[in-house]
């Protein structure tokens, strides 16, 4: 609450020894910087719309948590539901991210620098993932919209996940945004998409097929 | 020559078996349970004789004043009425029919609460206390709407589905509910039974403080269980640093539900509220950690009820939708034309094609349900029920709906005796005990 | 559902001497209170004793605690054991025993004393649990005192079954010596397995589900199979949510669901291996100067098992 306080725009706070603390930095409107000298807890600068976060160390679980706009970078790993349901600005773990990394993600991007977890993507609705080292089972589960880039491999794909061919604009699209995280080495991505299979039931009953 | 029918092969069941065959699927539709189970009027009020003082019934002084929540956080959520309206969504519901029941609730000094589809800005502008709903969906949800609302309420589960997500059919998911969503156009919508960034109440306690620091601890925090579990599910839930819990029974209502869910699953109203007080005794949290009964409250003799067993509100859903013409023949409307069935027996929420525009989101249909008017009716209704509810408290001699008790009723039958431990009429026995 | 922590020593030996295991275990439960305030429990291995066992024991009754002592000491006697010492602190009983005969004969015997609820018997081991939180168990049992190889600790937020003192956490794996169990999540076929076990002749003590795990792992490793092993076949036969750690006396090892549902996170230096629910327990054990430093951990994902041994 302290640090809502200190968030005026423009101004630049560092908290020091954060010591993997809860909810640090948590429902900032404010277009500032902040940075946690170390590793932080759960929902690390989560319910945000405009600061930009420097997490140095390690983050808990739904670090980004429905992000409205802003950067938040986490320099080592993040626990699982890294960027739960975000919905703009750019999340950067620059280590591993746990399980369900990117669930039901509404926007924005969600940059992974080291592997992703289980069901990373998970009723993925909108925006893009980017995976440079190696994803973990059901990349993609139910996903709805958006894209996952892989560089490295893929456990497996969940339901209604499929492989698409990438297009020449958004490889370099993908090449910029990890340039900008001073990642070169990355030069070709997997493409996870929805198959849109379970878009809809198939099958009516008289009267929603008379209304449909 | 017919030699009667079966029990067991009734008509609806043959018709049942005969729809799931073409299927292939489990149905789907809105409105409430079917089933015939223990309900207020299983209950009767005992109202004075020679041992009390009655209070002069339509002009003495009764409060209806509630205070929800408190024990957490700086700004309980205070009503003139002890009745609000629940949670339906922008998307279940059209646009006209969220703004009518914010301007409704409004009217008589009450709470409306979003839903699952994010906060829609003619329903906050016409809301003067909103409750924001956090579900696992997180459709539309907005930092800045959260801080914006007076109460937050996390949905761990609906009365209607517990353990389930909701859904939206494609019919509804059309053009700004999809984009409120970011959903694609026309999906079947199937909401997630679980949340994002959380999985058992250990985490819970850590997601309610993060919503509590977003809002600077000023907000009541609202936990809402599909009744089930109730005993160990309140429990956690008061552990987990609730302010309130809402206990949304098996008689709830919904848009759109897997017919399965609605008739196999949860518990009735009545010992949903009886083991939830219960449960808060144990902890030593009744009276401080506020609980709200929802489920199948269709007037001010059901609300009465809830809190003679120890609920300090009510939410209505299907009853304010009944006050906005749901189920009643309007001069735009032809029921038997447009859903099939006569008014009074539909529950095609789930279809959009509501033939009073409330359940849809079809322009023209929508236009049928005027917001000002509807608002006005569904006050109407709220106020109805808190005159009821005074009416009867007063008769018991008490000038406060709050202190309405258990020991206030009595069981008409054996089951209710046992469900809402009360006694049976005509006898000192509670069954049961 | 709850907080875990567990912590390995891996020089550690009686060689080298033994650490401060009971207080690293609070210094590590301390900072997840939020996660469970019902109970807390720990079991510390590695314990140098002064004779063959160590029983624990637990009675309903502060008044005829003393009474109790003495008829679980008859019960060691008639079993062929002689008692070394024993104490009880409130209704906490604990007895040193030598004991050479099956372990099971006298968990039996003293299970039949009246009054008594058997926490657990251990040939390094004990567990120590109580209602509340840890540094209030803490404070009433000493447990940042008592020192060790390894050890693991729970913080509990009661689901399904009640608060007591028996219904803390760690369960042990009865009636083998010195396997305890702690448990976060919740078993959703633990009443059809519950039966399938006490038809086998298991004993259950408590309601609790964790007491499941506990049990489990006793039949398996009944049956002579390897501790990593019964690990992994839980996976398929428990249904569920679940991230528990498990202690022998060899050993530490966790298993974690196919859901991923219950947090879990490791650190491994060239002194320890320390487990815990999140990352700010492992915290609690940087040595001083270390602690604003960053730590390498790691999170185990879905399906997992994994076992160190001493």
């Amino acid at each position: 609450m302290q640090l809502k306080e200190l968030a005026a725009p423009g101004s630049e706070i560092t908290v020091a020894n954060p010591n993997a603390r809860h909810n640090l930095g948590v429902g900032i409107f404010e277009d500032c910087a902040i940075r946690f000298a170390g590793s932080v807890g759960y929902y690390a600068a989560s319910l945000l719309d405009g600061p930009e976060v420097l997490i140095e160390g390690n983050a808990g679980w739904a670090v980004g948590d429905n992000m409205m706009s802003g950067k938040i970078t986490v320099t080592r790993d993040a626990g699982a539901s890294a960027g739960s349901t975000m919905r703009g600005g750019e999340l950067f773990i620059g280590g591993n991210a746990g399980a369900r990394a990117g669930i039901s993600m509404k926007g924005g991007s969600l940059v992974i620098g080291g592997n992703a977890g289980f069901l990373t993507g998970f009723m993925m609705q909108k925006g893009r993932i980017i995976i440079c080292g190696d994803a973990g089972e059901a990349l993609g589960d139910s996903m709805y919209e958006g894209a996952i880039y892989v560089a490295g491999n893929i456990a497996s794909l969940g339901a209604d996940a499929t492989v698409e061919e990438m297009t020449e604009d958004e490889l370099i699209d993908v090449l910029t945004v990890l340039e900008a995280r001073g990642i070169t080495d990355k030069r070709s991505f997997t493409k996870v998409v929805s198959a849109k299979r379970f878009y809809n039931y198939d099958s009516l009953e008289r009267l929603e097929k008379s209304a449909l | 020559m017919v030699m009667g029918s079966s029990q067991i092969w009734s008509p609806w069941i043959i018709d049942d078996i005969h729809a799931k065959a073409e299927l292939g699927r489990y149905r789907i539709r809105g409105f409430s349970s079917f089933q015939k189970v223990t309900h207020f009027d299983d209950l009767t009020f005992l109202s004075t004789g020679l041992t009390r003082f009655p209070l002069e019934g339509y002009k003495e002084r009764c409060n209806t004043r509630t205070v929800i929540g408190g024990l957490h956080c700086e700004n309980p959520l205070v009503l003139e009425t002890p009745v609000y309206i629940s949670g339906m969504s922008y998307g279940a519901l059209s646009a006209n029919a969220k703004v009518a029941l914010g301007k409704a609730a409004a009217m008589v000094g009450s709470a409306s609460c979003t839903g699952d589809g994010g906060m829609l800005p003619g329903e906050r502008a016409a809301s003067d206390k909103l409750i924001y709903q956090v579900l696992p969906s997180r459709y539309g949800f907005n930092p800045h709407h959260l801080v914006d609302a007076q109460a937050i309420e996390i949905v761990v589960g609906q009365g209607a589905k517990p353990g389930t997500g909701g859904m939206l059919m494609g019919v509804k998911v059309q053009d700004d509910v999809a984009e409120m969503r970011d959903l694609p156009l026309g999906i079947d919508q199937r909401s997630p039974a679980r949340h994002p960034d959380w999985l058992g109440p250990d985490d819970l306690a850590i997601k309610i403080e993060q919503l509590r620091e977003a809002t600077d601890w000023r907000l009541p925090v609202h936990v809402k269980l599909g009744a089930c579990r109730v005993d160990d599910d309140v429990k956690l839930a008061a552990k987990a640093g609730a302010d309130a819990i809402v206990i949304d029974s098996m008689m709830a209502g919904t848009g759109a539900s897997a017919e399965v869910l609605l008739e196999h699953s949860g518990i009735p109203t009545v010992p949903a509220i009886v083991m939830a007080r219960e449960a808060l005794r144990e902890l030593g949290l009744y009276g401080k950690v506020s609980l709200i009964a929802s489920g199948g409250i269709r007037s001010g003799a059901d609300a009465a009820k809830a809190l003679a067993l120890g609920a300090d509100a009510v939410a209505i859903g299907i009853g304010a939708l009944v006050a906005l013409n749901c189920n009643k023949e309007i001069p735009e409307s032809n029921f038997e034309e447009e859903v099939g069935v006569p008014a009074g027996y539909c529950r095609f929420c789930q279809t959009g094609k509501c033939p009073v525009g409330i359940a849809t989101q079809d322009p023209v249909l929508m236009s049928r349900l005027d917001p000002d008017e509807g608002a006005e009716r569904v006050a109407n209704f709220i106020n109805s029920m808190t005159m009821e509810m005074t009416l009867l408290t007063r008769s018991l001699g008490k000038g406060d709906v709050h202190s309405l008790e258990p020991e206030d009723l009595a069981a008409l039958t054996i089951e209710a005796s046992a469900m809402a431990r009360v006694p049976l009429v005509g006898t000192n026995k509670v069954f049961g005990e | 559902m709850c907080g875990v922590s567990g912590i390995l020593h891996k020089s550690a030996g009686f060689a080298s001497g033994l650490s401060p295991v009971g207080e690293q275990l609070i210094r590590m439960l301390e900072p997840m209170t939020h996660r469970g305030r019902d109970s807390s429990g720990v079991t510390v291995v590695g314990e140098d004793l002064e004779g063959d066992l160590v029983v624990r024991l637990w009675t309903g009754s502060v008044r005829e605690a003393a009474d109790v002592l003495a008829r679980a000491e008859e019960t060691v006697r008639r079993a062929g054991g002689v008692v070394c010492s024993s104490h009880h602190t409130g209704q906490f009983l604990r007895l040193v025993v030598n004991f050479e005969g099956e372990t099971s004969e006298l968990a039996a015997a003293l299970l039949e004393t009246p009054g008594v609820a058997l926490h657990s018997i251990g040939h390094t081991s004990e567990v120590i649990k109580d209602v509340g939180t840890p540094v209030a168990m803490d404070q009433r049992h000493d447990i940042g005192a008592i020192r060790g190889t390894h050890g693991i600790g729970h913080v509990r937020m009661a689901t399904e079954s009640r608060v007591d003192v028996n219904h803390a956490h760690p369960f042990w794996a009865y009636p083998f010596p010195d396997v305890s169990v702690v448990h976060n999540g919740q078993l959703t076929n633990y009443h059809k397995l519950r039966r399938m076990y006490e038809d086998q002749g298991h004993h259950f003590q408590t309601g609790n589900d964790s007491e499941l795990i506990a049990v489990y792992l006793a039949d398996k490793l009944a049956h002579g199979e390897q501790l990593d092993d019964a690990l992994r076949s839980s996976l398929d036969d428990l249904d569920g949510t679940f991230t528990y750690l498990v202690a022998t006396r060899e050993g530490l090892g966790y298993a974690k669901d196919e859901w991923s549902a219950k947090p879990l996170v490791t650190m491994e230096t060239d002194d320890v291996i320390a487990i815990a629910s999140e990352e700010v327990a492992l915290r609690g054990i940087l040595p001083p100067g270390m602690e604003g430093e960053e730590i390498d951990r790691v999170e185990p994902q879905k399906s997992e098992v994994m076992t160190w041994l001493l």
